[in-house]
Protein backbone atom coordinates (compact mmCIF):
# COMPACT_ATOMS: atom_id res chain seq x y z
CA UNK A 1 0.00 0.00 0.00
CA UNK A 2 1.53 3.36 -1.23
CA UNK A 3 -0.94 5.94 -0.18
CA UNK A 4 -0.08 9.90 0.52
CA UNK A 5 0.56 10.14 3.92
CA UNK A 6 1.90 12.54 6.25
CA UNK A 7 3.74 9.96 8.84
CA UNK A 8 6.10 7.35 8.14
CA UNK A 9 6.42 3.63 8.48
CA UNK A 10 4.55 2.16 11.06
CA UNK A 11 6.14 -1.13 12.58
CA UNK A 12 3.20 -3.86 12.65
CA UNK A 13 3.51 -4.99 16.82
CA UNK A 14 0.80 -7.98 16.24
CA UNK A 15 -2.02 -8.58 14.43
CA UNK A 16 -4.61 -11.30 15.21
CA UNK A 17 -8.62 -12.36 14.30
CA UNK A 18 -9.94 -9.19 15.61
CA UNK A 19 -7.45 -6.50 15.47
CA UNK A 20 -3.61 -5.13 15.03
CA UNK A 21 -1.28 -3.19 16.64
CA UNK A 22 1.61 -0.86 14.89
CA UNK A 23 4.14 1.73 16.82
CA UNK A 24 6.40 4.68 15.48
CA UNK A 25 8.31 7.07 16.79
CA UNK A 26 6.94 10.68 16.76
CA UNK A 27 9.82 12.68 14.84
CA UNK A 28 12.75 14.40 16.52
CA UNK A 29 13.25 17.05 14.34
CA UNK A 30 11.72 17.61 9.96
CA UNK A 31 8.78 19.84 9.04
CA UNK A 32 6.21 18.38 11.75
CA UNK A 33 8.29 19.80 14.63
CA UNK A 34 9.63 22.41 12.78
CA UNK A 35 5.81 23.99 12.31
CA UNK A 36 3.87 22.27 14.96
CA UNK A 37 4.71 24.45 16.73
CA UNK A 38 8.00 26.40 16.97
CA UNK A 39 9.66 26.29 20.31
CA UNK A 40 7.30 24.06 21.70
CA UNK A 41 7.08 20.44 18.91
CA UNK A 42 3.52 18.48 20.04
CA UNK A 43 2.59 15.71 17.11
CA UNK A 44 -0.51 17.13 15.63
CA UNK A 45 -3.35 14.63 17.16
CA UNK A 46 -4.66 13.97 13.83
CA UNK A 47 -1.25 11.83 13.53
CA UNK A 48 -2.87 9.69 15.81
CA UNK A 49 -6.09 9.17 13.22
CA UNK A 50 -3.48 8.27 10.60
CA UNK A 51 -1.88 5.85 12.75
CA UNK A 52 -5.53 4.24 13.41
CA UNK A 53 -6.39 4.35 10.18
CA UNK A 54 -3.37 2.82 8.28
CA UNK A 55 -3.39 -0.08 11.29
CA UNK A 56 -7.07 -0.79 10.16
CA UNK A 57 -5.82 -0.97 6.75
CA UNK A 58 -3.48 -3.02 6.82
CA UNK A 59 -5.41 -5.40 9.28
CA UNK A 60 -7.85 -5.72 6.81
CA UNK A 61 -5.52 -6.74 4.07
CA UNK A 62 -4.99 -10.14 5.76
CA UNK A 63 -8.75 -10.54 7.56
CA UNK A 64 -11.44 -8.97 4.96
CA UNK A 65 -12.50 -10.68 2.02
CA UNK A 66 -12.52 -9.32 -1.26
CA UNK A 67 -16.25 -8.82 -2.73
CA UNK A 68 -17.20 -8.52 -6.02
CA UNK A 69 -13.90 -8.24 -7.55
CA UNK A 70 -12.31 -6.17 -5.43
CA UNK A 71 -8.54 -6.85 -4.38
CA UNK A 72 -8.98 -8.59 -1.16
CA UNK A 73 -9.36 -6.37 2.21
CA UNK A 74 -9.60 -2.97 0.54
CA UNK A 75 -11.63 -1.00 3.13
CA UNK A 76 -12.92 2.95 3.12
CA UNK A 77 -13.23 5.29 5.82
CA UNK A 78 -16.24 5.93 5.84
CA UNK A 79 -17.04 7.99 10.09
CA UNK A 80 -15.39 8.77 12.93
CA UNK A 81 -17.77 8.89 15.57
CA UNK A 82 -15.75 9.02 18.66
CA UNK A 83 -12.10 10.99 18.85
CA UNK A 84 -10.89 11.92 22.28
CA UNK A 85 -7.26 12.82 22.75
CA UNK A 86 -5.94 12.69 26.31
CA UNK A 87 -2.39 14.34 26.33
CA UNK A 88 -0.03 15.31 24.02
CA UNK A 89 2.55 13.49 22.11
CA UNK A 90 6.26 14.78 22.07
CA UNK A 91 9.21 14.11 19.54
CA UNK A 92 10.50 10.72 20.38
CA UNK A 93 7.75 9.29 22.29
CA UNK A 94 7.06 5.73 20.97
CA UNK A 95 3.44 5.49 20.19
CA UNK A 96 1.27 2.40 19.52
CA UNK A 97 -2.06 2.02 18.20
CA UNK A 98 -4.03 -0.80 19.12
CA UNK A 99 -6.85 -1.85 16.80
CA UNK A 100 -9.67 -3.88 17.59
CA UNK A 101 -12.94 -4.55 15.62
CA UNK A 102 -16.05 -4.33 17.65
CA UNK A 103 -18.59 -4.99 15.47
CA UNK A 104 -19.05 -6.68 12.26
CA UNK A 105 -22.48 -6.10 11.12
CA UNK A 106 -23.01 -2.62 10.20
CA UNK A 107 -19.84 -2.42 8.39
CA UNK A 108 -16.72 -2.99 10.14
CA UNK A 109 -16.27 -0.83 13.43
CA UNK A 110 -13.30 -0.05 14.93
CA UNK A 111 -12.07 1.40 18.39
CA UNK A 112 -8.30 2.21 18.31
CA UNK A 113 -6.39 3.23 21.53
CA UNK A 114 -3.71 4.94 21.05
CA UNK A 115 -0.95 5.05 24.08
CA UNK A 116 2.86 6.09 24.54
CA UNK A 117 4.40 5.18 27.77
CA UNK A 118 3.41 8.07 29.79
CA UNK A 119 -0.38 6.72 29.48
CA UNK A 120 -3.40 6.66 27.12
CA UNK A 121 -3.10 9.21 24.68
CA UNK A 122 -6.12 9.09 22.36
CA UNK A 123 -9.39 6.74 21.93
CA UNK A 124 -10.59 6.71 18.46
CA UNK A 125 -13.77 4.77 16.88
CA UNK A 126 -13.88 4.46 12.88
CA UNK A 127 -16.32 3.11 11.05
CA UNK A 128 -15.34 1.69 7.42
CA UNK A 129 -17.43 0.03 4.22
CA UNK A 130 -15.58 -3.11 2.50
CA UNK A 131 -15.14 -1.44 -1.20
CA UNK A 132 -16.86 -3.56 -3.59
CA UNK A 133 -14.70 -3.31 -6.67
CA UNK A 134 -17.78 -1.05 -8.45
CA UNK A 135 -17.31 2.27 -7.99
CA UNK A 136 -16.09 4.06 -4.89
CA UNK A 137 -12.73 2.42 -4.34
CA UNK A 138 -9.88 3.34 -6.38
CA UNK A 139 -11.39 3.64 -9.76
CA UNK A 140 -13.53 6.60 -8.37
CA UNK A 141 -10.15 7.75 -6.82
CA UNK A 142 -8.86 7.59 -10.97
CA UNK A 143 -11.96 9.49 -11.73
CA UNK A 144 -11.64 12.23 -9.45
CA UNK A 145 -7.49 12.42 -9.84
CA UNK A 146 -8.36 12.74 -13.16
CA UNK A 147 -11.26 15.54 -13.10
CA UNK A 148 -9.25 17.38 -10.34
CA UNK A 149 -6.49 17.66 -13.31
CA UNK B 1 -7.77 38.73 -3.34
CA UNK B 2 -10.82 40.72 -2.30
CA UNK B 3 -10.44 43.45 0.44
CA UNK B 4 -12.47 41.79 2.65
CA UNK B 5 -10.20 38.40 2.31
CA UNK B 6 -6.88 37.87 4.64
CA UNK B 7 -4.32 35.92 3.25
CA UNK B 8 -1.19 34.05 5.36
CA UNK B 9 -0.02 37.19 6.88
CA UNK B 10 -3.25 37.32 9.25
CA UNK B 11 -3.14 33.64 9.57
CA UNK B 12 0.14 33.42 10.70
CA UNK B 13 -0.47 36.29 13.45
CA UNK B 14 -2.90 34.55 14.56
CA UNK B 15 -2.05 30.80 15.09
CA UNK B 16 1.10 29.22 15.56
CA UNK B 17 1.39 26.55 13.09
CA UNK B 18 4.14 27.17 10.39
CA UNK B 19 5.46 25.34 7.43
CA UNK B 20 4.32 22.48 6.11
CA UNK B 21 1.73 22.10 9.07
CA UNK B 22 -0.01 25.36 8.10
CA UNK B 23 -2.54 23.91 6.41
CA UNK B 24 -4.32 27.06 5.35
CA UNK B 25 -4.30 29.58 2.77
CA UNK B 26 -6.90 32.29 3.04
CA UNK B 27 -9.36 33.63 4.98
CA UNK B 28 -12.59 33.85 2.75
CA UNK B 29 -15.11 35.32 5.37
CA UNK B 30 -15.44 35.78 9.17
CA UNK B 31 -17.53 36.72 11.31
CA UNK B 32 -16.02 36.72 14.63
CA UNK B 33 -17.62 34.79 17.52
CA UNK B 34 -20.13 32.86 14.57
CA UNK B 35 -18.28 31.60 11.50
CA UNK B 36 -15.47 31.52 9.27
CA UNK B 37 -14.48 30.11 5.91
CA UNK B 38 -11.08 29.35 4.74
CA UNK B 39 -9.66 27.91 2.07
CA UNK B 40 -6.60 25.71 0.96
CA UNK B 41 -4.81 24.30 -1.68
CA UNK B 42 -3.76 21.14 -2.64
CA UNK B 43 -0.43 20.56 -4.30
CA UNK B 44 1.20 17.66 -5.74
CA UNK B 45 4.81 18.88 -3.91
CA UNK B 46 3.58 18.34 -0.10
CA UNK B 47 5.68 16.59 1.89
CA UNK B 48 2.93 13.78 2.04
CA UNK B 49 3.45 13.10 -1.60
CA UNK B 50 7.00 12.70 -1.34
CA UNK B 51 7.53 9.11 -1.06
CA UNK B 52 5.19 8.25 -3.79
CA UNK B 53 7.12 7.12 -7.01
CA UNK B 54 6.76 6.45 -10.42
CA UNK B 55 4.74 3.36 -9.96
CA UNK B 56 1.98 5.20 -7.58
CA UNK B 57 -1.61 4.63 -9.09
CA UNK B 58 -3.81 7.51 -9.58
CA UNK B 59 -5.99 7.05 -6.11
CA UNK B 60 -2.84 6.99 -4.00
CA UNK B 61 -2.45 10.63 -4.82
CA UNK B 62 -6.10 10.79 -2.47
CA UNK B 63 -5.00 14.29 -0.07
CA UNK B 64 -4.40 12.24 3.48
CA UNK B 65 -7.98 12.50 5.12
CA UNK B 66 -5.60 13.20 8.58
CA UNK B 67 -4.33 16.50 6.88
CA UNK B 68 -8.17 17.55 5.41
CA UNK B 69 -9.19 17.34 9.53
CA UNK B 70 -6.27 19.21 10.43
CA UNK B 71 -7.11 21.86 7.54
CA UNK B 72 -10.39 22.34 9.00
CA UNK B 73 -9.33 21.85 12.62
CA UNK B 74 -6.34 25.00 11.92
CA UNK B 75 -9.56 27.20 10.53
CA UNK B 76 -11.77 26.72 13.43
CA UNK B 77 -8.87 27.90 15.77
CA UNK B 78 -8.78 30.50 13.72
CA UNK B 79 -11.85 31.38 14.24
CA UNK B 80 -11.61 30.28 17.85
CA UNK B 81 -8.83 33.11 18.30
CA UNK B 82 -9.87 35.63 15.63
CA UNK B 83 -10.16 38.22 17.98
CA UNK B 84 -7.20 37.15 20.69
CA UNK B 85 -4.06 35.92 18.10
CA UNK B 86 -2.21 33.47 19.80
CA UNK B 87 0.89 33.39 17.05
CA UNK B 88 3.35 32.31 19.02
CA UNK B 89 2.99 29.46 21.65
CA UNK B 90 6.18 30.08 23.62
CA UNK B 91 4.65 33.56 24.15
CA UNK B 92 0.97 32.54 25.34
CA UNK B 93 -0.92 29.13 25.30
CA UNK B 94 -1.13 26.30 23.26
CA UNK B 95 -4.05 25.15 21.17
CA UNK B 96 -4.80 21.70 21.87
CA UNK B 97 -7.71 19.42 20.44
CA UNK B 98 -9.47 17.56 23.02
CA UNK B 99 -12.30 16.01 21.05
CA UNK B 100 -13.56 15.43 17.35
CA UNK B 101 -16.75 13.90 17.18
CA UNK B 102 -19.52 12.89 14.71
CA UNK B 103 -17.10 12.91 11.72
CA UNK B 104 -18.11 12.05 8.24
CA UNK B 105 -16.04 11.09 5.19
CA UNK B 106 -17.08 11.67 2.11
CA UNK B 107 -15.28 12.34 -1.20
CA UNK B 108 -11.77 12.49 -1.60
CA UNK B 109 -9.36 15.61 -2.52
CA UNK B 110 -6.41 15.29 -4.96
CA UNK B 111 -3.49 17.78 -5.95
CA UNK B 112 -5.11 21.29 -7.74
CA UNK B 113 -8.27 20.76 -5.90
CA UNK B 114 -8.76 23.73 -3.58
CA UNK B 115 -10.48 22.37 -0.14
CA UNK B 116 -12.96 24.91 1.28
CA UNK B 117 -13.43 24.74 4.48
CA UNK B 118 -16.96 25.69 6.20
CA UNK B 119 -16.71 26.52 10.30
CA UNK B 120 -19.31 27.94 13.23
CA UNK B 121 -19.22 28.33 16.27
CA UNK B 122 -21.17 25.79 18.41
CA UNK B 123 -20.45 27.31 21.98
CA UNK B 124 -16.99 29.50 23.73
CA UNK B 125 -16.76 29.12 27.76
CA UNK B 126 -13.55 30.49 28.97
CA UNK B 127 -10.45 29.24 26.56
CA UNK B 128 -12.78 26.30 25.54
CA UNK B 129 -14.24 26.37 22.32
CA UNK B 130 -17.09 23.84 20.48
CA UNK B 131 -16.91 24.21 16.70
CA UNK B 132 -18.48 22.27 14.02
CA UNK B 133 -18.29 22.49 10.03
CA UNK B 134 -17.86 20.88 6.70
CA UNK B 135 -14.92 20.67 3.76
CA UNK B 136 -15.97 20.94 0.34
CA UNK B 137 -13.93 20.78 -2.55
CA UNK B 138 -16.27 22.45 -5.50
CA UNK B 139 -20.01 20.65 -4.81
CA UNK B 140 -18.66 17.76 -3.48
CA UNK B 141 -18.68 17.04 0.62
CA UNK B 142 -15.46 15.86 2.16
CA UNK B 143 -15.88 15.85 5.53
CA UNK B 144 -18.54 16.69 7.72
CA UNK B 145 -17.96 17.04 11.74
CA UNK B 146 -20.24 17.59 14.33
CA UNK B 147 -18.57 19.05 17.13
CA UNK B 148 -15.21 19.75 17.65
CA UNK B 149 -13.75 21.02 20.59
CA UNK B 150 -10.39 22.91 21.27
CA UNK B 151 -9.04 24.21 24.23
CA UNK B 152 -6.11 27.00 25.00
CA UNK B 153 -3.47 25.61 27.43
CA UNK B 154 -0.02 26.94 29.34
CA UNK B 155 2.52 25.53 28.07
CA UNK B 156 4.22 25.11 31.38
CA UNK B 157 1.08 22.70 32.10
CA UNK B 158 1.70 20.31 28.95
CA UNK B 159 5.49 19.62 29.23
CA UNK B 160 6.40 16.44 29.55
CA UNK B 161 8.25 15.31 33.29
CA UNK B 162 10.88 13.03 32.75
CA UNK B 163 10.71 9.24 34.25
CA UNK B 164 6.79 10.17 35.44
CA UNK B 165 6.07 7.40 32.98
CA UNK B 166 2.91 5.59 34.16
CA UNK B 167 3.36 1.86 34.83
CA UNK B 168 0.14 0.87 33.09
CA UNK B 169 -1.27 1.98 29.95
Amino acid sequence: MSAATPLGDLELIRSGPTGAVTAFDAPVDGPVVDGHYPGFPVLPGVFLIEAADRTVRQWAHGNVPARDGAEGGEVDLVAMDRCRFHRPVFPGDRVLADVTVTDNAAGLLFKAAVATNRGKVADIRLRYRVRDGQGDGSEQGEQEAEGAA
Amino acid sequence: MNRDEYGVSRIKNTIPHRGALLLVDRVRQVVPGQRLTAVKAVSGNEPCYAPLGQDAAPADYAYPTSLVVESWAQSAVLLSVWEAPNPDVLAGKVELAGSINEVAFGARAYPGDVLEHRVRMVKAVDETAILAGETYVGSREVLRIGAFVVALRDVTELAPVPGRALLTV
